[in-house]
């Protein structure tokens, strides 16, 4: 990395995967979320999560940068380690875990701000000044997520004003901003029209380049679609890990088969 | 609809027959207030009454009332009798007679009478005698006083002090009342004014109502002091009210951790929100006027010792106790608008990496500006409006001197001073000036009415804006 | 940005987000403080008093006996008067305005009352307390018939205009739109009411020999005083209205649909309705707002102050001042010698106040609790 904010990542071999997820259960209050959940999110991929609604993906999605530490009364065990490094270790500052873990939400959720503002507001508060630089990096990003076109000549309007589909565009743009490792995407089209859910798609095969993606998604077809590994769940358990492709032709086991095939979920 | 009906319609109807009879009395005593207080400044024609006994009387009627008598053979009847303002407090020591309509012998409207507003003393109606310089009589009549007087009047000023300068007023019976110049604020003669005129005399007084300190024990002047007062310890107040009401709305929205101390903490705002306004007077003497004001007092001016400098009512203690007084308005309006800020802003902020407090200055608080705004305001009316607990530490009913001024060190926080809604206490309970005072306390609670009003309305604006923003953005996502 | 400017920077960072923090902890801290030590201080004034014989606890007389004997009793009387009357004035007409309200009106035109009513809430009582003790109670005094016959003649005005448009509709067509009814029963409330001033004069040219106060002694017996508990109840009834209006509204207005549209479907009226399923429903809600408004009346001061008289009496009689614990307080603290037994009484009377209210806020609180745990 170059930029004098970029993330200070140690060089690590290409080949490790980013996070490894360990034994992790979870519980909101007395209710379990998540049971002994284990699995790899591999480097440059797209990887899938799909599940009927509740299974706990975007719980486990939260949980890799630390959002649940808002929610009160939570319990966790188990372990997730991102580059080696545990992320709820005492020492992690959680604000740089999430500028290195960057998230989009279900909701395209832009800032009661100008769209330059939106994209401006990670780098500014960890620290970048320059307002040359600043515009670089708000075009450089706007680009990235393909929407500079449209927006060019407007960007001291208020992000409120664009379509759905231009906030969620814009909300990728934000988070690229911050140059993270890894992008978590919390069903990112679920409130979208097919026309921007292609778009969001082809941005997303053209952003696993430089990050490594972890979507959430409903949309089986989605999933297939984009995605280089997909993971089953069901009842805060992991079914089922592998492959895109091959777990969609052959998969292992007879859950996900079904819920595949949609005789269940 | 028919000519059906039944007996629930008809209830149904009763039953808002009470929203609108609510709304009618309250629009009912507005208006009274607005007619009383708004028709001070507007100059009334001088009457002359001429009595059967001989005698005659200069003045305006203010109401007129009956008295009921029974006769002799006990027949009934009702005899009506005229309220007269007569000025002339030395001759009528009240101000005003009652004249019964059955004495009325005659009455006119001459031209000639003037009503002359003495800077003490209140007013004199009568007839321009002479023009006296030194001794000297220089005019004589109605037209060559009148016209000496607007002549010398732009030098008024400066001659008043070299000459003695007086006028000669006749009153209507022919009395004769040497009025010195140096006492004299205004001239004119209401019988002969066009409605042009008599506009500029209203706007004049009621420019000069805002702007200059009363006079007279309340009878006449302004009441600058008093909003000047209340204008000063509601900021003062403001400067302390608000800092502690957003942080302990912060802390019940957005730090605080569940547990018995929110709990504790949302509790005490609920009971502070219930404590009678008169309670709080009652804590302020105790605490802020004897505890720290005494204390203070001990530390830094012991010289000054038996004679209290913090240690009695001033504007300091008042602006405290107001204070804590609308603590829980302003704690409310942010909590609102905190409550109102969506949760995936908050969310999308520190997925960016951003601390609690970044994300609350640059995302929560631009969104929560307007709500900050909102509680100000709603305080500032309500501490504009709240009058027990100055009536226990620190308003006055009349003070010469202002809590800001040219002396060091220039803000008297320890000082007494004059507030609006005290000021109408005063005037309208235990008026010294009599009830010619009555009509100042109108047009004082006019003011205080329109100000809180105007205050409560915008407050009320820019909440349901906030609000339409609100839907309307979680309307777009 | 080599790594440790970037620590140092992370660590600037967090201390603010401690900091601040920390610093709304102490805003917290401050409300407890706060009002432990309104508790605290009043106690600290008051404890001697209760070292002192038994018969000057309340105030009896002064134990040292060189201050005029103070009682609290009658104050008490008169705080607890003036806010029945209050009541009385208020609970009828804000409870069926609610009703009204949030049964009947359209939505609209209910989004338009909300902020008048909350105007009316902002009115200042000192306002209100000089109005009606300097222009009202005299305006009453010499209207007294008027008074009597005026919920009579409004009441009265309101249905007939209502029958009068049922059986010519022609005649109201202009009111034939939703909502602008209310503007005929405007009309309507003030026919009535000039119908009780007219009414009232002929009643006064008929049996008035010598002015109200005679009559009063010679046909009722009582003496009538211009500032007494019908106007402290009018006008502070107007005080409160606000407070029982919204806080029923509210309580009427999340009664479920689905109970009034059972009840419609059965055939039920829409009054019949509103009366038998909505109000009992939404009796938690109303009988909170009511005692909110109770304890209102009860610390409210500049009112009672312009308005009773202010003169401590037992009377229950309508037509006789009284004076409240907060007057009290109001009018003789500022000349109480400090720590002086007066001084210490009033103390305590401030204290009844405080802890009144408190009690009948809490319970208030805790019916509103209920009911809102129930229509969650």
């Amino acid at each position: 990395m170059t930029t004098a904010h970029g993330p200070s990542t140690p060089k690590i071999v290409q080949d490790l995967p980013v996070i490894d997820i360990e034994d992790i259960s979870f519980w909101y209050g007395e209710h379990p979320a998540l049971r002994n959940v284990t699995m790899s999110i591999e480097r440059h991929g797209i990887t899938a999560y799909i599940g009927p609604s509740g299974c706990g993906k975007t719980t486990l999605l939260r949980l890799m940068n630390r959002m649940n530490d808002l929610v009160p009364r939570i319990r966790m065990t188990g372990s997730i380690r991102m580059n080696g490094e545990d992320i709820y270790g005492p020492d992690v500052d959680v604000t740089r875990l999430r500028r290195r873990v960057g998230m989009v939400f279900q909701q395209p959720n832009p800032f009661p701000k100008s769209i330059y503002e939106n994209v401006a507001y990670g780098p500014r508060i960890h620290g970048v000044k320059s307002g040359g630089f600043l515009d670089e990096i708000v075009e450089r990003c706007l680009r990235r997520a393909v929407l500079w076109e449209e927006v060019q000549d407007q960007l001291e309007e208020s992000a409120l004003e664009l379509s759905a589909g231009q906030q969620q565009r814009l909300c990728i743009a934000r988070a690229v901003a911050v140059e993270p490792e890894v992008l978590l995407m919390d069903e990112p089209c679920s409130s979208l029209d097919p026309v921007a859910t292609s778009r969001i798609e082809e941005l997303m095969l053209d952003l696993k380049e430089d990050y490594t993606i972890v979507i959430v998604t409903h949309n089986m077809q989605q999933a297939a679609r984009v995605s280089d590994f997909t993971a089953f769940m069901l009842h805060g358990e992991l079914v089922e890990t592998g492959v895109t492709d091959a777990m969609f032709t052959t998969p292992r086991d007879r859950r996900t088969e079904d819920y595949i095939t949609g005789r269940a979920g | 609809m028919g000519s059906k009906w039944s007996k629930d319609d008809a209830l149904i109807w009763l039953s808002g027959g009470g929203l609108v009879l609510c709304f009618l009395m309250v629009a009912g005593l507005v208006l009274v207030i607005a007619v009383q207080g708004l028709a001070r400044f507007w100059p009334q024609d001088l009457t002359r009454y001429v009595l059967r006994d001989g005698s005659i009387i200069l003045g305006h009627e203010t109401s007129r009332a009956g008295v009921r008598t029974i006769g002799s053979a006990g027949e009934r009847s009702v005899a009506y009798r005229l309220r007269v303002e007569t000025g002339n407090r030395e001759r009528y020591p009240q101000g005003y007679v009652w004249l019964e309509e059955a004495r009325i012998a005659g009455q006119d409207n001459p031209r000639e009478a003037v009503v002359v507003e003495q800077v003490r003393a209140g007013e004199i109606f009568g007839f321009l005698d002479s023009f006296v310089d030194d001794g000297a009589v220089v005019a004589r009549g109605y037209d060559a006083v009148r016209a000496h007087y607007q002549a010398q009047y732009p030098e008024l000023e400066r001659l008043r002090r070299q000459r003695a300068l007086s006028i000669v007023l006749s009153s209507a019976d022919g009395r004769q009342h040497t009025v010195s110049l140096a006492n004299v604020r205004h001239i004119y003669a209401p019988n002969a004014m066009t409605a042009w005129d008599r506009i500029r005399h209203y706007a004049a007084g009621a420019w000069s109502f805002l702007w200059t300190p009363p006079r007279d024990e309340n009878r006449h002047g302004g009441v600058f002091p008093a909003i000047f007062g209340t204008a000063a310890m509601v900021i003062l107040m403001s400067v302390v009210v608000m800092p502690f009401g957003i942080l302990a709305a912060l802390y019940l929205r957005e730090y605080g951790s569940p547990g018995p101390f929110l709990n504790a903490v949302r509790i005490a705002v609920n009971s502070l929100a219930g404590v009678p306004s008169i309670v709080f007077g009652v804590f302020g003497l105790g605490f802020f006027v004897y505890f720290l004001g005494g204390t203070l007092d001990r530390l830094f001016y012991p010289e000054d010792l038996p004679a209290p400098t913090f240690g009695q009512g001033g504007i300091l203690w008042c602006a405290l106790t107001l204070a804590l007084l609308t603590l829980p308005v302003v704690i409310v309006a942010v909590e609102e608008g905190l409550a109102g800020v969506p949760l995936k802003l908050r969310e999308a902020s520190h997925a960016l990496g951003a601390t609690r407090f970044e994300t609350l200055w640059r995302v929560v608080v631009p969104v929560v500006l307007p709500s900050i705004l909102t509680g100000l305001i709603l305080s500032v009316a309500r501490a504009a409006g709240t009058v027990a607990p100055l009536m226990i530490i620190g308003a006055v009913a009349f003070a010469p001197e202002l809590p800001v001024d040219g002396v060091w060190p220039f803000v008297h926080l320890e000082r007494e001073f004059m507030h609006l809604g005290y000021h109408i206490f005063d005037t309208g309970f235990r008026p010294a000036g009599g009830e010619a005072a009555l009509p100042m306390a109108y047009t004082t609670t006019l003011l205080l009415l329109v100000i809180v009003v105007v205050l409560n309305a915008a407050a009320i604006g820019l909440r349901s804006r906030l609000r339409r923003l609100y839907s309307l953005s979680a309307g777009q996502a | 940005m080599t790594e440790r400017t970037r620590h140092r920077r992370m660590d600037r960072r967090r201390l603010m987000d401690l900091l601040v923090g920390r610093l709304a902890a102490l805003g917290g801290t401050v409300l407890i403080l706060t009002i432990l030590s309104v508790f605290a201080v009043l106690l600290w004034v008051i404890y001697p008093l209760f070292l002192s014989p038994a018969e000057y606890r309340w105030g009896i007389s002064g134990p040292d006996g060189s201050e005029p004997g103070q009682s609290l009793l009658p104050l008490i009387f008169g705080t607890l008067k003036g806010a029945v009357y209050a009541l009385l004035f208020a609970v009828p007409v804000s409870v069926l305005a609610a009703l009204y309200a949030s049964q009947f009106l359209p939505r609209t035109l209910k989004e338009t009352l909300k902020p008048l009513v909350e105007i009316m809430a902002a009115v200042p009582t000192v306002v209100l307390g000089f109005i009606g003790g300097v222009w009202l109670a005299p305006y009453l005094a010499s209207h007294v018939f008027a008074l009597f016959l005026a919920p009579v003649s409004i009441s009265g005005a309101v249905v007939a205009v209502f029958v009068l448009r049922h059986r010519a509709p022609a005649l109201f067509r202009v009111f034939r739109h939703p909502g602008r009814e209310i503007w005929l029963l405007l009309v309507a409330v003030l026919a009535g009411g000039w119908l009780a001033l007219e009414c009232g004069a002929l009643l006064e040219a008929a049996y008035l020999h010598a002015g109200y106060n005679t009559w009063f002694k010679e046909s009722l017996g009582i003496t009538y005083e211009q500032r007494n508990a019908v106007v402290v109840g009018m006008v502070m009834g107007l005080a409160v209205t606000p407070i029982i209006f919204t806080i029923s509204e509210e309580a009427l207005s999340v009664v479920p649909r689905s109970f009034s549209e059972g009840s419609l479907s059965l055939g039920a009226t829409r009054w019949q309705t509103a009366v038998r399923i909505v109000l009992p429903a939404a009796g938690a809600g109303i009988l909170a707002a009511v005692l909110l408004a109770f304890s209102r009346a009860i610390g409210e001061t500049m009112i009672v102050v312009f308005v009773s008289g202010n003169v401590p009496d037992l009377d229950w009689s309508a037509f006789s001042g009284f004076m409240a614990l907060s007057a009290g307080v109001a009018l003789e603290l500022p000349n109480a010698v400090r720590d002086g037994s007066l001084f210490r009484v009033l103390f305590l009377a401030a204290f009844l106040l405080l802890v009144s209210t408190f009690a009948v806020n809490t319970v208030a609180e805790l019916v509103r609790r209920r009911l809102r745990r129930r229509y969650a």
